[in-house]
């Protein structure tokens, strides 16, 4: 019985994955190694505690999650194989499946899960997936293969969270001999072969992944090159044969022959907030006016070099809970109503304020520059303080330190909840300093609704609010793409990550 | 010199032509040098004057466009004229390079002439100090202090001195030295002149020949360093304009807007050839060896 | 002789443990640790307190450096803070690349300057003498980052096929070595040929106006020998002292060029690791750098007494 429904959703997986990258009818081969660009490396080996791009790269390809998404950002089985919500969407079922295995050997069971969130939730942790899974009451294990889960209230994403990619579920003896600190044992496609930081990693096929018959490549290398002329000669060289191509770096595929692009509607925004929490932004009228001045298409044109999109609040992939950013207030540039707002607000001659901004990614400086461009029109002068990661993550994660920021980050799940929440809401674990009793109200609803359609309308009215008061200015959303060599098939390329399990050679 | 009774006259005649050809030939390079150095200084204090744009003005309709007679270095993605850029680049690279130089040296020849010039325990201590600094690769030093204090021209000009102290405190100790067993040196102390009258009257006056080369010289070593530091995206805030930020900036664009990377990197370049051939003329007229 | 070396020894063991105090405090001092790193954008003060805690990073300064210090006297650098692994390993792994940078860029700038220095020495004023002037002063102008930015362009448009995957050891294969090295040792190595050439020209003429050599030649020793007997030992000795001078120059070149290939050295190691925050991993790295030039340095001054018996070693 167990093992029919495991193979039926071995194969759903596989036909998800087959339809995934549309190529052709062709028999997959096993076999070969898949080189992968990527731009950063891991910032910890502890996939409850890192939390940057770099290391949802590496180690989501070695642990695996509870539930994942699909190209199409549907939640979908991965080590649970079916699940059920109760009528008051207070309790979680998941079944898991009987045949996942620990690289170490161990099987995987129903304590597991519910260590793996309890240690997220613990506070001594220091997990910024913490707030993800406060909702939860208790956790129980009724049997091996099933965990259901309580939750203190309705929470109508609470499932997008257990298919984030960086929800990986980890044994537990990893983390009591503290090898975790330096050694990846997860129940994914791939396992660690070799690591040399600032040069590559290399991954070999995991032969008792619980995917039937998957991965098919023998090795998955991650090679770090950072140098955009670097990346397009290893593309030209074929020295590397897949990799995230966004920004300025379509000038240099765009012309490339034999290289195969895809977009996929990842869910990241850029966006420029301000602490409401302290003078002068937390007046909302400044922040208006300043919201009117800038320009956002300048922005994309000359930052993104076109290769990027305004959004709003919710960017458009996660269907139907985005608002159309053109009937949005401060979407448009309006120098006389920024001017207006200006002297409404207190400001007639303008001010002067610090922008915060970090080194780290190639495009926050050049966007900064643009607004500071942009808002000396309306006599507002920012001066643009750029800082080096560590010193920018410092100074912005103390209220004290800063006035107005600017940097992007990407969404992992699917639902409009995890961001706005997590910023815009009073309780949220990431509040900008900002707090409205209409879009705590909103959110809140929008956690406890089950029905879709009215969800639909309550993040819309809850964008209205926000773009309204702007404690935030949304600029760009990329558009980001995979550029990868004729032979590669397979790769699934979902909203918040993409998966190597289904991926293979042809040559 | 000693030997000069076992040259004839003729080679003697020839060599001296030859020293003086070499002279004036090399005057001339030290010329160009200076007048480079000249150029650069006007462009950084009347950049009005050479460009047409404002260095900091976006222009939607003109990204990304190659060298033309309207722009003659081209544009960059801003839509900003990159004539006018290198032009006002000159003043902050010029600026930090001067204070860097001034900083660096000045505290350098204090160390240096107190090291060199009463020795002993003073002397050890000051000189370990600078051994310690100066195993140190220039650059992560200037890294660590940049990331200690944050951006900024000062911090910059602060961090890069720092880093070029073990050096000009080395090369002034290394003049003190040389003219301290001097015997008009020796004959003032014997005289009784307190050290400072010395140092100030004697010892000053006759290492300035020596250092004042280096410090030419140096101007090379803070253009630059600077421009590696801001190449790292570690230096300047933007959008004051300095080479080597634009450079920083140009490095996911330039493989197919050349311009953007060209002309700041030529900018760097020969303000650099300016500092070493005029650094290089100093020498040769400053040379005692080539008096004769 | 011994005692100098004794010297030189406790000079040596005293620099690096200054500098150890240098980095350590100043690493702390620098705004954000890795915890923030690790965690983001989302950081919370609770959650990064926690964390420092779990790391041992909540304890005083002087403690952590303490036990770092312990563990060096019993030749451990610790382990990375980053990916766990032990430092010394890390920087042992990427020591080969960074020296290999370095050896081949000088190699290159030997090789172009010495005959280059010696042939204008030579022919003093000639046409030859006033074309590579005003290059070799082009040549030590120009940033080496600059020259590694173009040379990657000009390979990647117009030599693919000589772009490399990566560094891989010369022992492994010879070409890909090649590949990987070649480039960056030559972007490198260009200032370096510059200043060599041009010391190599202005000490040889000093050296052949010299009142020995003066006396070489009247005695009818042919001018083959007296240049290559007496000129060249003695620029020899030059071109030592530029090697022991520029060591410093090349390692931080190394930084930048390292950083623009995007090459596994040491230097990107260190500048990555302050970039991160990785404590152990910007001690270890340093250490070992500055240990490498002051070696270089007493190698350098060691050879000195070797060849030119009147610098007396003490």
């Amino acid at each position: 019985m167990f093992k029919k429904k495991s193979l039926f959703v071995g194969l759903s997986i596989l036909l998800v994955l087959c339809l995934a990258v549309s190529v052709s009818a062709k028999e997959p081969k096993y076999g070969g190694t898949l080189v992968w660009r990527v731009g950063a490396e891991t910032a910890s080996m502890d996939p409850h505690v890192a939390n940057t791009l770099g290391s949802t790269q590496l180690l989501s390809r070695i642990y695996s999650t509870l539930l994942r998404y699909d190209e199409s950002a549907n939640v979908v089985p991965y080590i649970a194989e079916s699940w059920k919500v109760s009528e008051d969407g207070l309790t979680y079922t998941f079944k898991l499946r009987n045949d996942v295995y620990f690289h170490n050997g161990r099987k995987l069971t129903s304590a597991d899960i519910k260590y793996n969130i309890e240690r997220m939730i613990d506070p001594a942790t220091g997990s910024p997936r913490a707030s993800r899974f406060n909702l939860v009451n208790k956790i129980e294990t009724p049997d091996e293969y099933t965990v259901v889960f309580t939750l203190k209230d309705p929470f109508a994403p609470f499932l997008g969270n257990f298919a984030d990619p960086n929800a990986m579920i980890i044994p537990r003896e990893i983390v009591e001999d503290e090898s975790i600190k330096k050694k990846a044992v997860g129940t994914g496609p791939f396992m660690i072969k070799e690591m040399v930081p600032g040069d590559y990693v290399l991954l070999e096929k995991n032969p008792k992944y619980f995917v039937k018959g998957l991965p098919y490549l023998d090795q998955l290398k991650l090679k770090l090159i950072t140098e955009n002329s670097a990346i397009a000669a290893s593309m030209r060289s074929k020295a590397v044969d897949f990799t995230v191509v966004w920004g300025a770096m379509y000038k240099f595929f765009d012309k490339m022959k034999n290289i195969r692009m895809q977009d996929v509607p990842v869910f990241a925004w850029a966006m420029l907030e301000f602490n409401s929490s302290k003078p002068p932004f937390d007046n909302a009228k400044l922040r208006l006016a300043l919201a009117y001045a800038i320009d956002r298409q300048e922005i994309i044109d000359a930052v993104m070099l076109g290769n990027a999109k305004v959004t709003a609040p919710v960017p458009e992939g996660m269907k139907g809970y985005s608002a159309d950013w053109k009937t949005l207030a401060g979407y448009q540039v309006d120098l006389e109503k920024a001017k207006a707002l200006l002297k409404e607000a207190g400001y007639p001659d303008g001010l002067k304020f610090e922008l915060k901004t970090s080194t780290a990614y190639a495009p926050y400086v050049p966007t900064a520059q643009v607004i500071q461009s942009n808002l000396k029109k309306i006599g507002v002068e920012a001066e643009i303080i750029p800082l080096e990661w560590g010193a920018y993550i410092k100074d912005i994660t103390n209220f004290d330190t800063w006035v107005a920021c600017f940097h992007s980050f990407p969404s992992y799940t699917a639902d409009p909840d995890a961001y706005l929440y997590r910023w815009f809401h009073s309780k949220g674990a990431w509040n900008i300093g900002f707090s409205d009793p209409v879009v705590d109200e909103l959110l809140d609803l929008g956690r406890r609704l089950t029905d879709v359609s009215s969800r639909q309308m309550v993040y819309r009215r809850a964008q209205v609010r926000l773009a309204q008061l702007a404690p935030a200015v949304y600029t760009w959303r990329t558009r980001v793409s995979y550029a990868m060599q004729p032979y590669v098939n397979g790769v699934t390329l979902t909203p918040p990550t993409i998966y190597f399990d289904g991926a293979w050679l042809d040559k | 010199m000693a030997s000069e009774g076992n040259t004839t006259d003729d080679t003697r005649r020839k060599n001296n032509k030859k020293i003086l050809l070499r002279r004036i030939l090399r005057q001339k390079s030290g010329l160009l040098g200076a007048l480079l150095i000249l150029l650069f200084l006007t462009t950084a204090a009347f950049p009005g004057l050479f460009s047409n744009y404002d260095p900091l003005e976006m222009n939607k309709k003109h990204r990304l466009e190659a060298p033309s007679a309207q722009f003659w270095f081209g544009t960059d993605e801003f839509g900003r004229d990159i004539f006018s850029r290198v032009i006002f680049g000159s003043r902050i690279s010029l600026f930090i390079s001067f204070f860097t130089v001034v900083l660096a040296n000045i505290g350098g020849i204090i160390m240096g002439v107190l090291g060199g010039y009463f020795g002993g325990m003073r002397d050890n201590v000051i000189m370990r100090m600078m051994d310690v600094l100066f195993s140190f690769p220039f650059i992560l030093l200037a890294i660590l202090i940049i990331a200690i204090t944050g951006p900024g021209v000062f911090n910059v000009i602060i961090s890069l001195a720092v880093a070029y102290l073990p050096y000009s405190a080395r090369i002034a100790r290394g003049a003190v030295l040389a003219v301290k067993e001097s015997q008009y040196v020796e004959a003032a102390k014997a005289s009784g002149a307190s050290d400072l009258r010395v140092i100030g009257k004697y010892i000053m006056p006759n290492i300035t020949a020596p250092i004042v080369v280096y410090v030419t010289m140096s101007f090379a070593f803070a253009l630059l360093s600077e421009a590696g530091l801001q190449f790292l995206g570690l230096g300047a805030r933007p959008p004051i304009p300095s080479w080597g930020l634009m450079l920083n900036e140009t490095r996911g664009i330039i493989e197919f807007a050349p311009w953007t990377g060209i002309f700041p990197g030529l900018a760097i370049a020969l303000a650099v050839i300016g500092f070493n051939l005029f650094g290089d003329g100093l020498r040769d007229l400053l040379d005692p060896k080539m008096k004769q | 002789m011994s005692t100098y070396i004794t010297r030189r020894f406790i000079l040596t063991v005293f620099i690096l443990f200054s500098l150890s105090i240098i980095v350590f405090v100043s690493m702390h001092a620098i705004p954000g640790d890795i915890v923030d790193i690790m965690l983001g954008i989302e950081a919370t003060p609770k959650s990064v307190a926690a964390l420092k805690k779990a790391l041992g990073l909540d304890r005083p300064i002087y403690l952590q450096y303490l036990k770092w210090f312990s563990n060096v006297l019993q030749g451990n650098l610790g382990d990375s803070l980053r990916t766990g692994r032990p430092v010394m390993g890390e920087i042992l792994y990427r020591l080969p690349l960074t020296l290999e940078l370095i050896l081949y860029s000088m190699i290159i700038s030997l090789f172009i300057a010495t005959p280059l220095g010696i042939a204008s020495a030579i022919k003093q004023n000639s046409w030859f003498d006033h074309i590579l002037r005003p290059i070799s002063i082009v040549g030590l102008s120009v940033p080496s980052f600059w020259w590694g930015i173009l040379f990657i362009i000009l390979i990647s448009y117009y030599i693919p096929s000589f772009y490399s995957g990566g560094y891989v050891s010369i022992f492994k294969d010879f070409w890909g070595n090649f590949k990987a090295i070649f480039p960056p040792a030559l972007a490198l190595g260009i200032a370096m040929a510059a200043v060599v050439t041009r010391f190599t020209r202005s000490s040889l003429i000093e050296v052949l106006q010299e009142d020995y050599i003066v006396t070489a030649r009247a005695k009818g020793l042919t001018e083959v020998l007296v240049v290559g007997k007496h000129g060249l030992r003695n620029s020899l000795i030059n071109v030592l002292t530029i090697i022991g001078l520029q060591a410093g120059y090349l390692l931080s070149g190394a930084v930048l060029v390292e950083a623009v290939f995007s090459l596994p050295g040491v230097g990107r190691l260190a500048l990555d690791a302050v970039l991160q925050r990785d404590y152990p991993m910007v001690q270890g790295s340093i250490l070992i750098i500055s240990f490498l030039f002051v070696m270089v340095n007493l190698v350098v001054d060691l050879l000195y007494g070797l060849l030119d018996p009147r610098i007396r070693i003490s």
